[in-house]
C-alpha cells in the first residue's frame, strides 16, 4: 500500500525532471537528461525501500546524478558553469549524508 | 558565460526539492507502541519536530521496575548504531529513568547483539549490563539488570523505531512478550 509519506517524498522527483525539461529546451541535453534520470532515481528509490533499499542514498544520490550531469557537461564544453555545479551539488550530496548519519 | 535563467532555474529546483524534504521529515509520526497487560504508559512526550519524533515511555511497576522506550521517528532509514543523536537521546532517557527509579549511578557494560523479530522486522539489538551502584546494598534488589536497544525502518508507515528496554532479572521472561507486541 502506497502511505501519503511515501507520495510526498516521491514528489520531490519532480522538481528534479522539471529543472532537467528546462535545462534539455536551453539547449543543455547533457545536464537536462541527467537531472530527469535523478528525478527518475528518486521515484524508483521510494518505491523499492519498503523492499529494502537504504533510504538515506535518495536524496545524496539524486544531487550525485545532478552532479556527474555538471561534470559531464563541464568535460565536453569547458564551461564552467558545468564544473562549479557539479562540485557544488556534490558538496550538497555530501553534507546531507552526513546529516543524515547523526539524525 | 553563466546563463542568470539556468542559475536561477537550478537554485529554485533544489530549494523545491529541499522544500519537499523538510516537509516529509516534519510528517506527525503515528507513535509505536505496545500492549502488555503490566506495562503501563507513564509518559509521552515529542523529541524533534524536524524530523518529527514522539516517545512513549512504559513501566512495569515493581520495587525493580522494567522500563521499555518505544520513539518514534519520520525517516526514510533505520537511525545509525553509532552516531545517530535520536537514537542515543533514546537510550539517555531510559538510563536516567533507570538512575530515578533505582534511585542509584549507573554504570553500562556492553555485552553483544542479538538479533529479534518484531511483526516480521529483524532488529538487531545492542546489549548492555547495567550495574546499579548503591549506596546501601540490599539483597532485594538487583546488582546488574539488563538493556537492550534496537531500531528498526517500518515500511508500512515509513518512520523508524528505536526501541530501548531496561529490566531486572526478574522480568527477562517478559522479554520475547513485550517485544514482539510492539506495533507501529
Amino acid at each position: 500500500m502506497i502511505s501519503v509519506p511515501q507520495v510526498i517524498l516521491a514528489s520531490a522527483s519532480l522538481p528534479l525532471v522539471a529543472y532537467g525539461a528546462f535545462l534539455i529546451r536551453d539547449g543543455d541535453k547533457i545536464g537536462g537528461v541527467y537531472g530527469i534520470v535523478g528525478g527518475i532515481y528518486t521515484v524508483i528509490s521510494v518505491i523499492l525501500i519498503p523492499m529494502g533499499f537504504p533510504g538515506f542514498l535518495i536524496f545524496p544520490g539524486a544531487m550525485g546524478i545532478s552532479s556527474l550531469g555538471g561534470f559531464h557537461s563541464y568535460a565536453i564544453s569547458r564551461k564552467r558553469w558545468g564544473l562549479i555545479k557539479g562540485l557544488l551539488l556534490l558538496g550538497i550530496a555530501i553534507v546531507i549524508l552526513l546529516l543524515q548519519l547523526v539524525l | 558565460m553563466m546563463n542568470k535563467r539556468k542559475v536561477i532555474a537550478a537554485i529554485s529546483a533544489y530549494l523545491l526539492v529541499l522544500a519537499i524534504y523538510a516537509a516529509f521529515f516534519s510528517i506527525p509520526v503515528t507513535p509505536a507502541h505496545m500492549e502488555h497487560p503490566l506495562y503501563k504508559e507513564v509518559k509521552r512526550e515529542n523529541i524533534t519536530t524536524i524530523p518529527n519524533a514522539e516517545y512513549i515511555m512504559y513501566i512495569r511497576g515493581s520495587l525493580n521496575p522494567a522500563i521499555l522506550v518505544i520513539a518514534t521517528v519520520r525517516t526514510p532509514f533505520i537511525p545509525h548504531k553509532t552516531y545517530s543523536s535520536l537514537l542515543k537521546y533514546t537510550e539517555n532517557i531510559t538510563e536516567s529513568e533507570v538512575k530515578k527509579r533505582y534511585g542509584v549511578d549507573i554504570d553500562l557494560v556492553y555485552k553483544g547483539e542479538k538479533i529479534v523479530e518484531i511483526n516480521n522486522h529483524t532488529v538487531i539489538m545492542d546489549e548492555y549490563d547495567v550495574y546499579l551502584n548503591y549506596l546501601t546494598p540490599s539483597p532485594i534488589r538487583p546488582k546488574v539488570i539488563k538493556l537492550d536497544v534496537g531500531a528498526y525502518f517500518c515500511r508500512e508507515n515509513f518512520e523508524s523505531i528505536i526501541i530501548a528496554y531496561a529490566y531486572p532479572p526478574i522480568f527477562a521472561s517478559d522479554f520475547d512478550e513485550v517485544i514482539s507486541s510492539i506495533q507501529c
